[in-house]
This record gives structure tokens, C-alpha cells and sequence, in this order.
């Protein structure tokens, strides 16, 4: 199983740096400009020196060798100064003896890396509490409708879910919106990140600032995994075992609750996990619509405002996630499944 | 059972941020209040009698004995749908970081709403009347406040003013107001309080450099590390600039969000109201706009600049009011001089020296006939609501520069257009509905920007151009490339390859020379300054060069103002542009704000200072 | 042989049989059975009518601003009404509704295309197998919707440059989402490739020295459409559902493109005044990707042997 894991994750580095190569070469052909948001009364030349500052203009195998190292090597330095104390850099003489320059945001002119980990945990309480609730909601279900396949409960639970799955959140969450927060005011309509949760009062709006968003993603997740839970039940549902079961004459419950469910779980569970990197792209549009400063916002603005090494990182970090949890779910799948072995 | 692991799931988050944050102490500060109300609201009374600024800092150390004043308010809400990136303006150049940097840190002198310039960090404003500014128009010297302290302690000297100029004009800082230094030679700190400043040639209008919100001042002991290249690593500075406003920031969210706290050592002990400022983006203008006026979350929100109806009915609700204010910005129609034909390749749209003309623009008939088709109120109606208004002119502010003699163009004159070219001979000769000219038809490719009203106005416009016999192709561009300074990109404005386009501009400040200064022949954008430069019609007029030089010998603020007008007139009457609406800055404030005067000159939030809550 | 029991003896001899005439009328007569799925395919051909005939019955042009109807209610002349510069949304959803399903439809066959063609050679060949999948994996870890907005932003106005307005910003959106999606297909397609290679039937073609091209068309990929044509329905819901959201934020098509993903960015604004206005593009979006799901899953319950007969 070690060996499988590192096999796997040896074979991702080349496909990892192929994917950073084909993204850098994609922005990089891209027209945008990152002073180009900027009033006009700035004048050209200042805007020429403004690029020159940022390195907009070094010729695109200097960009991306410098960032391959910032990304790989100086960065990760930083984040364990960050977590340890311990000091790597000389941080005597700035003038003269620099730190290396980390991964620097064309808008903010700050790390890259300090927005993202700033912004990390607001992305991650929404994604995280979705999917929990979600998997809460939509596990039961796909028992209950599987069990009781072709009838009244089955339709009615299985149209919900498609629902779920057909509506987009975009038109969910401002349909929420303005029923909760215009129309009946109950809930804030922008999200607070300073919010410190210090009181039972402070607890109550840190729900009501996240209840919305949190809601709108569990409906769709619930019914992604709920479709999925379902079709697994049936494959299940019919096999030789389950037969074997009953006329070893096993209680209903214990036979589904015991025998079926378990087994129905371990794709389920693979599947959730290589479902976690598709949900940061529900992020986007959830964190836009709800103004939480979240990963999926950095982006947007970034795109917006041609913040080309930001655009960058956050499609990486993407890219890895995808990768990693691809790792995770087939790992999973062996440590589930006896039936089949990693060598 | 789902409910209840709910509840504890809930529960646990909770428990984790309690445990993540430290307690904050609250201040019981009803009391005071009612005391405090009255003071702010003479203060303020004060300012707008404009007394002079030195009897005014008395007047402020009077109160000071009445009792602390400072941080009695709540929580004062502010809604930067466009969220600021970082704090230090040099940095960024965008609006948005100006304005979020204005509480913190200070020029030496503001414009006030009315446009008039009022000291900050100077004791006064030095003049030719009172010998601040040399009778060669090359020489200011700037007095300072006495006695002003930076937010952690120290005193605010004359090197501070020098450090400034230091850090932006050293090129690898990559300064966003560097263009506002280029004019000095020399700057020395004569004592603490007294800064020399002494031009390259003489300049009539000397308050660019550390006036307004684009030129504060930094702190020489905070920057001094960070001077040119060095700056890309002073991310903590720029995070948090010390400064000598009336907040300082406690924490700051990239591109989300600010919260400031009152500077414990601003020079007006009395000042500011607020126990802290959060300003807070992300959103749409329409979220900013029902914030304010529609749910009651935010006491303030900038530039909502919305649907007019939907502002209006958003107005209804009774929370707050929608302010505007004018400054120079006028959206207008720029006309293309050279030819923009595609066979040219690389020669679209160069000036040639004049060997490139266009293929009909040429004719004075036809810009003119374009103008007169224009229904210039109905645009405005449709766009802005009455948060705008039509305009004729390319300076439409301050009022004493503002031209009359084109306003016979508020009218829409579709016949007489029709007339106009019927008689230069601009006719529709085969009969397919388009005029031509010379055997060209009259076929217009429009292009600006993409944005919900420039694209109402390239819809109605193109409606009304095909009335009188012109055909008009519509392209919008996305504004980060349409704006963007890429020399290899087709669609910049700069570009231009399109006979006309549309856009808003305005004068940096109220610098109307350097404005105006865009339409002079060196400024034709080309291959040689990569596509760098101002004079985006291409136009070339003798008599507006020899105009504009005598505007730049010229020091008598009367003289200057007709010499501005007559610049305005040959713009327009010539046709090199076609002004359609001139904009104002829009926001929205809670009715219970005291204090908003909207700004279009300076920083929204210039006197921020003064701003406070009405009591219920 | 011997272990053959007579249940699958009998699938066996009506696969052999439906090669010929049954197969796919005994999917159709399943499908038929499926309630959701019938009722999906009944709103989707409404929907489709609406849009792409729909503008020869109501003729009324979705670009031409009539400036004395600005922002009016639902009413006889128009039907949901005027935007703020007086255009007809009813011919604006028509002319939208067009975009989105062609967006949808295309991007879809796009992806099938290519997933089909790269899963059957991965499948048949082995040569190929290893290079293609590990360019699927590659593809598989891209991050799409990120990638999306990226490109479409930052792409869209080069591409109208070149191919103009109308045709540039669509074959973008198209080729780019199509080229985004075609992994998964590729993958089912291969693994169906891979099994059916073993079956009987094509080991005894190819005992019988039948050629490579005529095994592939005849035996291969019918075998492999049921599903490609699942994998289809999901791949337009998936599409429709994108092109929406990218246009919501704003990236998508520009503004003079009324799809209903920028119906609804555009009304959002006047969403208290007009509700209907992000109401209608948002039922449309909603309906049409409903009724694909609800075909989707008639079709491979139709397609599933074990379920027939049930």
C-alpha cells in the first residue's frame, strides 16, 4: 500500500508540472492587463513603470522558472518559518540583503500565499459544513428511495433529488437572497470575515451570516451523493449475497443496515472524496453571491483584475487538490474494498 | 436527529472560534453622548463657514477641555463593493485603495467638496497672494501644521514630504502617482515645519505633488526600507501604513475588508466619533446600494451606481438618502482622425503625419451631423437617472471654467443633421438607406467597453445614427483589456481601431492644463510610444497648440479660465469629440450619518474625520 | 459452456436478435415506461420549440429598443415585458433559450466525439492505451471551472475579433467547455471497449478474419453508444448548467448575448422591482436541465439489462 501511494505520487509530479506549464502559457497568451482597472488619469508611462515594477514584461520562461521556484522552494520555506518561529531568511538588512521575494499578487502586492491562507478557513467552514450536512441528508435518502425502488417514496424522494441537481445555485442563491435577507430581512445580505464568535449573541450571527450559503450547497450536494447512494443500493440490492442473507433468515433491517449498506458505502465513499476538488468550483459562484472572502472570491477578483500570478497559484492549488484526493479515493477504495490490493 | 447533530456541529464551531479569539472589552460610552453630539455638530458648522484653518485648530483645543469626544460612536459600516487590495495608494493607483487609504494617511492639502482647496497637513495653502508661490510660477513652499503627531508617537516633520517624493519617483517602486512628482527638480526640508519645493519649468497650477487623495504623505521611519525595488517586499507596510488621519487600521483582509480604529494621537483630540470603521467588500453595486438603503447593514456605501429606477425605488425604504456629486468626468464619443481600415494592417490608425486620413471623418459635416442625431437627455435619463447630467462640454466643472457656447447641442436635431449633410453633398446615392461620402458609405464601427448603460447608449445611439443615414456596427470590449495598456492587444481605446469610440475621462484633480494638454500633437498614440499616450482621436490644430502654450505662461486665475473655455469650444466645435453626459461620483449614506459631504475632487471619505451618528 | 443457465442464453439470443431490429426498440419501449423520462423529453421539445420556432410566430426583434416601453410589466405586447432600454424579454428568452440549448447541444457533441474517439482507440489498441489514459488522467486533474472562467475572460474578446461577434464568443465557449469534458466519456467508453473486445461474438469475427475497421463499426461502437448516450444527457445538463453560471459572474457571453445565465445577471438588479425578469430565465435554466437529467436517467434504466423486463 506504501508503495502504491508513492508510485502514485511520483507519476503526479510530471503530470502536475505539465498542467502548471499549460496554465502559465495559457495566461500568458492571455491580453489582459493588471493596471488596465486603473482611472484613467493614470497617465501610460506611469502605468509602463507600474508593469516594469511587477515583472509583467520579462519574457514568459523567466516568469515561470521564477515562480516553479517560488512556488517549490521559497514558499514553502516561508509557510515553515510561519508555523515554527524559526527564522530562515536574514531579515537584518532589507535593503541590501533581501529575503527572496515570495509569490507576489499583481493587485495587492502581497504574497499570494498570505491572501490565500487568510482566506482558506471561511471557504473551508461553508465547503466543509455543505458537505456534512449534504452527506447527513442524502445518505439516508438514497437508502430509503434504493429500498423502496418504483414506489410513491422512490419518486418523490428521487425528484427531489433531481431537483436539487437541475436547479443551479447561482439562481437558488439569490432566490435566497431576496426571500431571506430583502424580503423577510432575517439574514445579513454581506458576510462578516471579522466577525469574533465571543458571546452566545456573536454565535447567533455567525449563523445567520453562513446559514445561507451553507444551505444552498448542501442542496446540491445532498443530491449529487443521494443519486449516487441510490444507483449503489441497486447494484447492491440484487446481488447473490443479499439473497444469501435473507434465507439465512436475517432480519430485514439487519440484511439492508448490515449487508447492503456497508457495501453500497465504499464507492460512495470514493466517490466523495473524488468529489471534494469539484466543490471548490461550487465555491466560486456561492462566495460570489454571498460576498465571503473565500478562495473562490481571490479568484474571481483576480481574473477580473488580470492578477496573473494569483490566477496562477489558486488554478494550481486546484490542480494538486485534484490530484491529491485522486490519490485519496483510489487508497480509500483499497482499504475499503478487501477485494482489491494495491502492489 | 439530523437536527440535533446539527445543533452540535454548530455548537463545536462555535466552541473553536471561541477558543481561536481573544475577548474583546466593550466600553460602556452611553452617557457621554449626548454631550459629545453638540460638539461634533459645532465642528462641523465650523468647517463649513471655511474659517481660516489656524483658528480652527484653536477652536479644536478648546473642546478638548469640554472632555474626550473620541471613539464614543458605534460601528460606522462602509460598503467598498470594490474592495481595496492594500492600503498603500502609491501601490495600486486604483480608486479603490485611495479611498480606503484616505482615513489613515494624508496629503498636505484637500479639495473640499465644492472643489476648493483646503489644508490638511499645511497651515495654509501657499498662494501668490500671500508669497507661498513664486511670481516665476517655479517655486512653493509649503508650510506645515505644527505640532501634528504620526499615529505611533512621533512627530510629523518637512522629511517626511521630502521621503514621499523620494519613494515614488525612484521608477522601481512602481509608483501609481508618479506622474504627479515628475514636474519637481529640487525638494528640501528647509526646517521641520517648512518644505521647498522648486520646479523643472515654470508651472501655473502647482498643486499636484502631496495634494489630494492620491499624494499623502508616508512615513520616512515606517518607507524608508522600502524604497524601490525593496518595495515589492513591504507587504506589512502596506498593510498598515502608519499615518496621521483620523483612523488607524486594526486589521485589514485583502480584498474584503477594513477595520479602523481612532488614531490615539490625531491632532483634533475631540475627533473621530466612531469606536471603529469596517469597510467591507465584495458584492455588486446593487448589494452595496440595498445595504444602505434597503436592509439598514451598512451606514455608507460608494459608488452605487446603478439602474436610476432602481436606486430610486431602493430610496423608498426610508434608510438613508443617495448622494452625488460633479466633478470632471464626462462620457463622450472620441472621433477617429486617421483610418482604421483593416487592409492598412500595422498602419490602422496612425497619424503618418497626416498621410493617413480617414475615410470620412474627415468631413466637418459629418462629426457634426453625428453630434446634432444625439438625444443627449435621453441617454442621461436612461443611464443615470438624475444622477447625471447632459453635457456639450469636455470641462463641465469647476463652474468657472465651464463654456456656454455649445449648448444648443442639448437639443436633438435629427432634421437638421439630415440637412447638414444633404448640403455637403453627403447623400445616399444608391438608394440602400446609407449615405456616402465620396462614393464611401457611412458605415461606423463603435466600440467601447463592456457595461449594461455604455451598451444602452451604443444601442439607442446607433438607433438614431441610422435616422439620418449612418450605419453602425457595435463592439464592446471587456474593460480590463479595453483600458489595458497591452501594445500588442488590437482593442485597446489607445489602439483605436474602430472610427469611433466611447468612454468616460476626466482631469486628474482639477489640473485642466494637463488635461487638456492630451490633444496636443505629440500626444498621438504610435508604434514609437507604444500605443502611451493621450490624443487618442489623433487630432492635430495648430491654433489649440498655440492656445494651450498660452495657457501654460498664463498665471491669472481669470485669464486661464477663458483660455480654458475656448480650448473646451474648438474640441467640441471641431468635432473631435462627441461629450454626451457628464457623471458624478454616487453613493449612498444611512439618513443618520451626520457629517457626508460627497466628494467628487478628493476622497469620499476626506472628512471622515468629522463624520458621526445622529442620535434615535 | 456448460454453466450457461437458460436466463442468459435467452439475453444472449435477444442481443443477437436486437443487433438487427430489437435492441433499440426494446430501449425505446423501456424509456417509454419511465414517467420522469417521458415528461423530460415532452418539456424539452417544448423548450427546443419555443426557442428555435418560437421567433417565426412571435417576430418581434430581441435587439431593437423601443425607448417609449421602458422597463414595463408583462402585458399583451410584450409578453414578460420590457428591459431598461425597452427590449422585448419574451423575444430576449427565445433568442436566449437558442444560444443556451446550442451551447448546450454542441459542447455536449464536442465531448462525446472526442471521448468516443479516444476511448475506443485506448480500448482496441493497447499500444495507445497507456498514453491516451494518462493524458486523460492529465485532463482529469485541470481544474475546470477555474480553467473556464480563465480562458473565456480572458480569450473571448481576441476570438471576436477574429471570427466575429456572434460565431467567435460561441465557438469558444463551446470548444472550450467540450474540450474540458470529455474525460469521463473516454473513460466509460474505454472500459465498455475493453470488455466487449473479450466477448464472444467479436472473438469469433475475428477467428473468421473479418477486417479491423468493420469489427470496430459493427461490433465495437454500437455496442458502446448506450453509454455514450447516457454520458450525452449529462454532458448538455452539465453544459447549460455552465455556460449559465459563467455568464451569472458576468464572464460568460457579453451583454448584447441575452443567454439566460446573463438574463439573470442582468435582472438580478431589478429583481425587486421586476422579479419575474431573473424568474423566467431561471425556470428555463431549471426546466431544461431537469428534463435532460430525467431523459438521462430513462435512458439508462432502458439501457440496464438487468432492469428489463421489470
Amino acid at each position: 500500500m506504501v508503495r502504491f501511494i508513492i508510485r502514485r505520487l511520483l507519476v503526479a509530479i510530471p503530470t502536475l508540472l505539465a498542467i502548471s506549464l499549460a496554465i502559465f502559457l495559457v495566461l500568458d497568451l492571455a491580453p489582459g492587463d493588471p493596471t488596465g482597472n486603473l482611472p484613467l488619469t493614470v497617465p501610460p508611462e506611469v502605468r509602463e513603470a507600474m508593469r516594469e515594477a511587477m515583472g509583467v514584461n520579462e519574457p514568459i520562461m523567466v516568469k515561470y522558472g521564477l515562480w516553479l521556484r517560488q512556488f517549490f522552494f521559497i514558499e514553502p520555506q516561508y509557510i515553515f518559518e510561519d508555523i515554527t518561529g524559526v527564522e530562515i531568511f536574514d531579515y537584518s538588512d532589507k535593503v541590501n540583503n533581501p529575503p527572496p521575494i515570495r509569490i507576489l499578487s499583481w493587485q495587492s502586492r502581497a504574497p499570494v500565499f498570505d491572501t490565500i491562507i487568510e482566506r482558506l478557513p471561511q471557504t473551508l467552514w461553508v465547503l466543509g459544513l455543505s458537505y456534512i450536512f449534504g452527506a447527513l441528508v442524502a445518505i439516508p435518502l438514497g437508502i430509503i428511495t434504493a429500498y423502496n425502488q418504483y414506489t410513491w417514496i422512490d419518486n418523490v424522494g428521487s425528484f427531489f433529488a433531481l431537483i436539487g441537481y437541475s436547479v443551479p445555485t447561482f439562481v437558488l442563491g439569490v432566490l435566497f437572497i431576496y426571500v431571506f435577507a430583502v424580503w423577510g430581512g432575517w439574514l445579513p445580505t454581506f458576510y462578516d470575515p471579522l466577525l469574533e464568535v465571543t458571546s452566545w449573541e456573536t454565535f447567533v450571527l455567525q449563523i445567520k451570516q453562513i446559514i445561507m450559503p451553507v444551505t444552498v450547497l448542501t442542496f446540491f450536494n445532498a443530491a449529487v451523493i443521494s443519486r449516487f447512494m441510490r444507483s449503489s443500493m441497486l447494484d447492491n440490492l440484487n446481488l447473490d449475497y443479499v439473497r444469501t442473507a435473507r434465507s439465512k433468515g436475517l432480519t430485514e433491517w439487519g440484511v439492508v443496515m448490515v449487508h447492503v449498506v456497508r457495501n453500497s458505502l465504499i464507492p460512495v465513499v470514493t466517490l466523495l472524496a473524488l468529489q471534494i476538488p469539484g466543490i471548490f468550483g461550487g465555491a466560486i459562484i456561492t462566495e460570489q453571491i454571498f460576498k465571503i472572502n473565500g478562495i473562490g472570491q481571490l479568484l474571481i477578483t483576480a481574473i477580473q483584475n488580470g492578477d496573473i500570478p494569483a490566477v496562477q497559484t489558486i488554478t494550481f492549488i486546484f490542480a494538486i487538490l485534484i490530484v491529491l484526493f485522486n490519490i485519496v479515493a483510489d487508497v480509500l477504495y483499497g482499504i475499503l474494498d478487501p477485494r482489491i490490493r494495491y502492489d | 436527529m439530523k437536527k440535533s447533530l446539527f445543533i452540535v456541529l454548530f455548537a463545536l464551531v462555535g466552541i473553536m472560534l471561541v477558543a481561536c479569539q481573544p475577548q474583546v472589552v466593550e466600553v460602556e460610552v452611553t452617557r457621554v453622548v449626548t454631550e459629545t453630539e453638540t460638539v461634533v455638530e459645532e465642528v462641523v458648522v465650523e468647517v463649513e463657514k471655511e474659517v481660516e484653518v489656524i483658528k480652527e485648530v484653536e477652536v479644536i483645543q478648546e473642546v478638548e477641555v469640554a472632555g474626550g469626544a473620541r471613539g464614543i460612536g458605534d460601528r460606522l459600516t462602509l460598503i467598498y463593493w470594490q474592495a481595496p487590495t492594500n492600503l498603500n495608494p502609491y501601490q495600486s493607483g486604483g480608486t479603490k485603495e485611495i479611498e480606503a487609504s484616505s482615513p489613515i494617511i494624508e496629503p498636505l492639502a484637500r479639495f473640499d467638496e465644492t472643489g476648493k482647496l483646503v489644508p490638511a497637513l499645511a497651515a495654509e495653502i501657499p498662494t501668490l497672494a500671500n508669497g507661498g508661490f513664486s511670481e516665476d510660477l517655479t517655486t512653493i513652499t509649503w508650510t506645515l501644521k505644527e505640532g501634528v503627531l504620526w499615529s505611533d508617537g512621533t512627530p510629523f516633520t518637512a522629511d517626511d514630504v521630502v521621503f514621499t517624493y523620494e519613494y515614488c519617483i525612484d521608477p522601481a517602486t512602481g509608483c501609481g502617482s508618479s506622474n504627479l512628482f515628475e514636474a519637481i527638480d529640487t525638494i528640501t526640508a528647509v526646517d521641520d515645519t517648512t518644505v521647498e519645493i522648486i520646479f523643472k519649468d515654470p508651472r501655473p497650477y502647482p498643486y499636484e505633488a502631496f495634494v489630494a487623495h492620491t499624494a499623502p504623505i508616508l512615513q520616512r521611519a515606517q518607507f524608508g526600507d522600502c524604497v524601490g525595488a525593496a518595495a515589492a517586499q513591504c507587504t506589512d507596510e502596506n498593510f498598515a501604513p502608519i499615518g496621521t488621519g483620523p483612523y488607524v487600521v486594526a486589521e485589514f483582509l485583502s480584498n474584503d475588508s477594513v477595520l479602523y480604529v481612532p488614531n490615539e494621537n490625531y491632532r483634533d483630540p475631540n475627533k473621530p466619533y466612531f469606536s471603529e470603521v469596517f469597510m467591507k467588500g465584495g458584492g455588486s453595486a446593487e448589494d452595496a446600494a440595498r445595504a444602505v438603503l434597503e436592509t439598514n447593514e451598512a451606514d455608507y456605501a460608494w459608488n452605487t451606481q446603478v439602474p436610476p429606477e432602481v436606486l430610486s425605488a431602493m430610496e423608498l425604504a426610508g434608510n438613508g438618502k443617495v448622494l452625488n456629486s460633479f466633478g470632471t468626468c464626462v462620457e463622450r464619443i472620441m472621433v477617429n482622425f486617421t483610418d482604421n481600415s483593416p487592409e492598412l494592417g500595422d498602419d490602422r490608425s496612425l497619424y503618418l503625419d497626416g498621410e493617413n486620413p480617414h475615410r470620412f471623418l474627415q468631413e466637418p459635416a459629418i462629426r457634426e451631423a453625428l453630434s446634432m442625431a444625439v438625444d443627449r437627455g435621453t441617454l442621461t435619463t436612461i443611464g443615470y437617472g438624475n444622477l447625471a447630467n447632459p453635457t456639450c462640454n469636455v470641462v463641465p466643472a469647476p463652474s468657472a471654467f465651464v463654456s456656454t457656447a455649445n449648448n444648443s447641442c442639448l437639443t436633438q436635431d435629427i432634421e437638421g443633421a439630415k440637412a447638414l449633410l444633404d448640403e455637403a453633398g453627403v447623400v445616399d446615392g444608391d438608394g440602400d438607406g446609407i449615405r456616402e461620402y465620396n462614393g464611401i458609405p457611412l458605415n461606423i464601427l463603435y466600440q467601447t467597453s463592456t457595461n449594461a448603460v455604455r451598451q444602452q447608449y451604443q444601442a439607442l445611439i446607433k438607433q438614431w445614427w441610422a435616422e439620418i443615414g449612418v450605419e453602425t456596427e457595435l463592439r464592446n470590449i471587456d474593460a480590463s483589456v479595453f483600458f489595458g495598456g497591452d501594445p500588442s492587444s488590437p482593442d485597446t481605446y489607445a489602439k483605436f481601431y474602430a472610427d469611433v469610440e466611447m468612454y468616460t475621462n476626466c482631469a486628474s484633480g482639477q489640473d485642466l492644463q494637463g488635461y487638456l494638454g492630451s490633444w496636443l500633437p505629440g500626444e498621438i498614440p504610435g508604434p514609437d510610444n507604444s500605443w502611451g499616450t493621450s490624443n487618442v482621436p489623433r487630432y492635430v490644430n495648430d491654433e489649440y497648440v498655440a492656445l494651450h502654450e498660452t495657457l501654460t505662461q498664463t498665471g491669472d486665475p481669470d485669464e486661464r479660465a477663458e483660455i480654458v473655455k475656448q480650448l473646451n469650444d474648438i474640441l467640441v466645435q471641431d468635432g473631435v469629440m462627441i461629450p454626451l453626459t457628464h457623471r458624478g461620483s454616487v453613493s449612498a449614506s444611512g439618513n443618520d450619518i451626520l457629517g457626508v459631504r460627497i466628494n467628487a475632487w478628493d476622497s469620499e471619505l476626506w472628512n471622515i474625520a468629522d463624520w458621526s451618528r445622529a442620535e434615535n | 459452456m456448460a454453466a450457461v443457465t437458460p436466463a442468459s442464453l435467452s439475453a444472449q439470443e435477444q442481443e443477437d436478435l436486437g443487433e438487427v431490429r430489437t435492441l433499440w426498440q426494446d430501449v425505446w419501449i423501456q424509456f417509454r415506461k419511465h414517467k420522469g423520462a417521458m415528461a423530460g423529453l415532452t418539456i424539452l421539445t417544448l423548450l427546443i420549440l419555443f426557442s428555435f420556432v418560437g421567433p417565426f410566430l412571435y417576430t418581434v426583434d430581441p435587439q431593437y429598443s423601443d425607448l417609449t416601453a421602458l422597463n414595463q410589466e408583462s402585458s399583451l405586447d410584450h409578453f414578460f415585458g420590457t428591459d431598461a432600454i425597452g427590449r422585448d424579454l419574451f423575444a430576449m428568452m427565445m433568442a436566449g433559450g437558442r444560444i443556451s440549448l446550442m451551447v448546450g447541444f454542441t459542447a455536449m457533441a464536442i465531448s462525446i466525439v472526442f471521448g468516443t474517439t479516444i476511448g475506443i482507440l485506448a480500448g482496441y489498441f493497447p499500444v495507445l492505451d497507456g498514453p491516451l489514459m494518462r493524458i486523460t488522467d492529465m485532463f482529469f486533474a485541470l481544474p475546470i471551472l477555474p480553467l473556464l472562467l480563465v480562458v473565456t475572460l480572458l480569450f473571448r474578446d481576441t476570438l471576436r475579433t477574429i471570427m466575429g461577434p456572434e460565431l467567435g464568443i460561441f465557438v469558444m465557449i463551446v470548444t472550450v467547455m467540450g474540450l474540458l469534458s470529455w474525460m469521463s466519456t473516454a473513460r466509460v467508453v474505454r472500459g465498455e471497449v475493453l470488455s466487449v473486445k473479450q466477448a464472444e461474438f467479436v472473438t469469433a469475427a475475428i477467428s473468421i478474419g473479418t477486417k479491423r475497421r468493420r469489427i470496430l463499426t459493427r461490433h465495437i461502437f454500437p455496442n458502446v453508444l448506450g453509454p455514450v448516450m447516457v454520458a450525452s444527457a449529462v454532458g448538455v445538463a452539465n453544459a447549460i448548467i455552465t455556460e449559465s453560471a459563467l455568464s451569472f459572474l458576468g464572464l460568460g457571453f457579453p451583454s448584447d448575448f441575452p443567454t439566460w445565465g446573463r438574463l439573470i445577471f442582468e435582472g438580478r438588479d431589478y429583481m425587486r422591482l421586476a422579479p419575474m425578469r431573473v424568474f423566467w430565465p431561471g425556470i428555463a435554466i431549471s426546466l431544461t436541465v431537469l428534463s435532460v437529467n430525467f431523459i438521462g436517467d430513462g435512458l439508462r434504466d432502458a439501457l440496464d439489462p438487468r432492469l428489463r423486463g421489470k
